[in-house]
C-alpha cells in the first residue's frame, strides 16, 4: 500500500513535470512526421478517423431525434452555435442501427458540418508512413488500415461516407417529390 | 378303604384286634372266674360255715349234755355255770345259724331244734333240781334217762338233719361252682380257640398283605437303591467337578479380590483427579469469566472498527465521487486536446505549434485519465477491500458473538464440569467405599467358599458313604425280599 501510494505520488510529480515540460521545451516542428488520427469502435470493429478530417470531437452531446428522420439519423444536435444533423456511424457503414444515441460524436469536415456518433473513442493515434496501408478496394468507405499497439484499424473516408449520406438524401428528396 | 391302610395300620389292626381278643378273653375269664369265686365263696362262706356252725351247735349240744351228766354225777355248782354258759353258747350259735339259713327247710329244721332245745332245757332242769335236792344221783340219772336223753336224741337228730341238710347243700353248691368253673373253662377255652383263629387268620393275612406290599416295597427299595447309586455316582462326579469349580472359583475370587483392591486404588486415584479436576474447572471457569470480558471488550472494539471501516468506505466513496470528477476534467481536457489538435491541423503550418501543445496537453490527459483510471481501480479494490474488511468485521463480530456465546456455554459447561466432576468423586469415594466392602465381601465369600470346597469335600466322602449305603442298601433289599417271598417268587 505504501509502496502504490508512493508510485502515485511519483507519477503525480511525474505528471506535473511533463506538463512544465510542456511549456518549457522548444516545440520540435517535425510535421511530416507523423499523422494523427482517432481510433474509435464501431460495432465491435475498430476503426479511426484522421484528424484533417474531422472539426472536433465531442461527448455527451444533447441529441434531438427528429420525426420523420431516416434510420440512420438519431437528430440533430447544437455544436459551437450550429445545428448539427447527427448520423449513426454505425448505420452508415452498414451495422445495425443503435436504439440509443451514442455517447461519442465526431463533427466531420465538410461544407456543411454532419455529426458522426459512434459507441466507444479508443483513444488518440499517431502514425507514421510506414504504419499506413492503402485499402485493396477503393469502393468502400475505408481508405486503408492502421497499425498500431492495440491493433490493427481501418481508416474512415469521411468524404465517402458523405457522399453516400448525400446520396442518400438526394434519393430520398426525390423520392419526396415523386410522393 | 383297608387297600389304602399302610403297614403300621394294619400292623396296629391286627395288634388292635389280638388285644380286642385278648381284652374280651381276659373280660371273660375275669367273669368266669368272679362266677367262680362268688359260687366257691358261696360254698365256703355260707354252705361250708354253715355246715361247721352246725356241728359246733352238735359239739355244743353235747357239751351241755356232757357237763349235765358230769353235774348229775358230781353234783359240782360250777358245772352249772359251764351248763349255763354252754347253753349260752348254743343258742348264740344257734341264732346265727337261723341268721345265715337261706332255705325254707333249714329254717323249719333250726325252729324244731329250738323248741326242742327248749323242751330239753325243762327237762335238764327238772334233773338238775332233783339232783339238787336228792343227794342221790341215782335218780336223778333216771330222770335224766327219761326225761332228758330222749329230748337230747331227738335235738340231736335234728341237728343231724341239720347238717346232713347241710352237707347236701354244700355238696350241691360245690357241684354247681364246678359246673360253673368248667363251663367258664369251656367259655373261655372257647373264646381262646377263636381269637386263636382270628389271630392266626389275621396273621396269614397280614403275611400275605404285608408281605406283598414289603415285596413291593422292596422291589422300590431295590431300584430305588440302584437310582440312589446312580444318583451317588453322579453325586460323586458332580461333586468333584463341584471340588474343581470351586477351585477355579476361589482363583477368579482371589482374582477378584486383587481387582477390587486395585480398584479401590483407582478410586482413590479417581476421586483425587477429580477433585484436582474440580479446581481446575472452577479456575476455569474464571478464565472464562475473564475472557468472557474481554470478549465484551473485544466486541465493542470490533464495533469501533466497523464503524472506522464503514466511515473509510463512505471516505473512499467521496474519493470515487472526486476521481469521477478528476476523470472528467481528464476526458474533457483530453477531448479539448484533441479538438486543439484538429484545430492545429486545420490552421496548416500555423497551427503546428499550437498542435504541438495540444498534444502535451492531450498526452498529460491521457495520463492524468490512466492515473485516474488507476486511482478508480485502487479505490474499487479500497473499496472491496472495505466491503470485505466490514463483511470479515462483521463476520468477526459474529464470530465474537458466537465466541461469546460459545464461552457462556464453554463457562456453563465448566460449571456443569465442575458439578459432574463433584459428582464423580462423590461416585469415586462411594466406588470406594462399596469397592472396599466388596473387597470384605470378596473376602467372605472367598471364606464361605472355602468351607463350600469343605463341604464338597465332605459331600464328594458323603457320595461315597451314599454310594455303598445304596450298595448294602440294595444288599439289604435282596435279603428283605428273599425273606418276605419264596425263592420262586423272589425269584420272579
Amino acid at each position: 500500500m505504501t509502496g502504490k501510494r508512493t508510485g502515485f505520488a511519483d507519477q503525480a510529480v511525474e505528471l506535473g513535470r511533463a506538463f512544465d515540460r510542456t511549456f518549457a521545451q522548444a516545440p520540435t516542428l517535425d510535421a511530416g512526421a507523423s499523422t494523427g488520427f482517432l481510433r474509435v469502435r464501431v460495432g465491435g470493429d475498430a476503426y479511426a478517423f484522421a484528424l484533417d478530417a474531422i472539426v472536433g470531437l465531442f461527448v455527451d452531446k444533447a441529441v434531438v431525434p427528429l420525426p420523420r428522420a431516416g434510420p440512420q439519423m438519431l437528430g440533430i444536435a447544437g455544436i459551437r452555435g450550429a445545428i448539427v444533423p447527427v448520423y449513426s456511424l454505425r448505420g452508415l457503414l452498414g451495422y445495425e442501427v443503435e436504439r440509443e444515441c451514442p455517447r461519442w460524436l465526431v463533427l466531420a469536415r465538410s461544407p456543411a458540418p454532419v455529426g458522426l456518433a459512434f459507441e466507444q473513442f479508443g483513444g488518440y493515434l499517431e502514425a507514421r508512413p510506414s504504419d499506413l496501408a492503402p485499402a485493396p478496394r477503393t469502393d468502400s468507405h475505408i481508405l486503408g488500415t492502421l497499425r498500431s499497439e492495440s491493433g490493427p484499424c481501418a481508416i474512415l473516408g469521411i468524404p465517402s461516407i458523405l457522399e453516400a449520406l448525400d446520396d442518400g438524401r438526394r434519393h430520398a428528396g426525390d423520392a419526396l417529390k415523386e410522393r | 378303604m383297608a387297600r389304602h391302610w399302610t403297614f403300621g395300620q394294619k400292623v396296629a389292626a391286627g395288634f388292635a384286634a389280638s388285644v380286642v381278643l385278648t381284652v374280651v378273653v381276659g373280660l371273660v375269664s375275669i367273669y368266669a372266674l368272679r362266677s367262680v369265686v362268688a359260687g366257691k365263696d358261696r360254698v365256703i362262706v355260707v354252705d361250708a360255715q354253715l355246715l361247721i356252725d352246725a356241728e359246733k351247735l352238735r359239739v355244743l349240744a353235747e357239751q351241755e349234755s356232757s357237763l349235765l351228766r358230769a353235774f348229775l354225777l358230781m353234783r359240782d355248782p360250777r358245772l352249772l355255770q359251764e351248763l349255763e354258759a354252754a347253753r349260752t353258747a348254743f343258742d348264740a350259735e344257734l341264732a346265727g345259724l337261723q341268721r345265715r339259713a337261706y332255705t325254707d327247710e333249714g329254717q323249719r329244721i333250726l325252729e324244731q331244734i329250738v323248741s326242742g332245745e327248749v323242751d330239753l332245757r325243762r327237762a335238764a332242769d327238772q334233773v338238775v333240781s332233783l339232783r339238787q335236792k336228792d343227794g342221790a344221783p341215782d335218780a336223778a340219772i333216771r330222770a335224766f334217762e327219761e326225761l332228758a336223753l330222749p329230748r337230747r336224741q331227738a335235738v340231736n337228730q335234728q341237728i343231724d338233719a341239720f347238717v346232713s341238710r347241710e352237707q347236701t347243700l354244700l355238696t350241691t353248691a360245690q357241684q354247681a361252682s364246678t359246673d360253673e368253673a368248667f363251663a367258664a373253662t369251656a367259655w373261655l377255652a372257647s373264646i381262646v380257640v377263636l381269637a386263636a383263629l382270628f389271630a392266626a387268620v389275621v396273621a396269614v393275612l397280614l403275611t400275605r398283605t404285608l408281605g406283598r406290599q414289603i415285596g413291593t416295597a422292596v422291589h422300590h427299595v431295590q431300584s430305588s437303591s440302584a437310582e440312589l447309586q446312580s444318583a451317588a455316582t453322579q453325586q460323586a462326579t458332580g461333586t468333584k467337578e463341584q471340588a474343581t469349580a470351586v477351585s477355579e472359583v476361589t482363583m477368579t475370587i482371589n482374582e477378584l479380590l486383587a481387582t477390587s483392591r486395585q480398584i479401590a486404588e483407582s478410586a482413590q486415584n479417581v476421586a483425587r483427579i477429580a477433585a484436582e479436576t474440580a479446581a481446575t474447572a472452577r479456575a476455569g471457569t474464571g478464565t472464562v469469566e475473564g475472557t468472557q470480558e474481554s470478549m465484551a471488550a473485544i466486541r465493542r472494539q470490533v464495533d469501533v472498527v466497523v464503524g472506522q471501516i464503514l466511515d473509510l468506505g463512505k471516505k473512499s466513496q467521496e474519493i470515487g465521487g472526486v476521481l469521477d470528477i478528476v476523470s472528467e476534467l481528464a476526458e474533457q481536457t483530453n477531448i479539448l486536446a484533441i479538438n486543439a489538435s484538429i484545430e492545429a491541423v486545420g490552421a496548416g503550418e500555423a497551427g503546428k505549434r499550437f498542435a504541438i501543445v495540444a498534444d502535451e496537453i492531450r498526452k498529460l490527459a491521457d495520463r492524468v485519465a490512466g492515473s485516474a483510471k488507476d486511482i478508480r481501480t485502487l479505490i474499487e479494490d479500497v473499496r472491496g477491500a472495505v466491503g470485505r474488511a466490514v463483511m470479515a468485521t462483521e463476520s468477526s463480530s459474529k464470530a465474537v458473538d458466537s465466541g461469546s456465546r460459545q464461552f457462556e456455554e464453554v463457562n456453563a459447561s465448566f460449571r456443569q464440569i465442575a458439578g459432574l466432576v463433584t459428582t464423580t468423586t462423590e461416585a469415586a469415594r462411594e466406588i470406594e467405599l462399596s469397592t472396599k466392602q466388596q473387597a470384605t465381601a470378596v473376602e467372605q465369600i472367598n471364606l464361605a467358599i472355602t468351607n463350600v470346597a469343605q463341604a464338597s469335600r465332605e459331600s464328594e466322602a458323603s457320595s461315597g458313604q451314599t454310594l455303598q449305603t445304596a450298595s448294602q442298601l440294595a444288599t439289604l433289599s435282596r435279603d428283605l425280599m428273599r425273606l418276605v417271598q419264596s425263592q420262586g417268587s423272589a425269584a420272579a
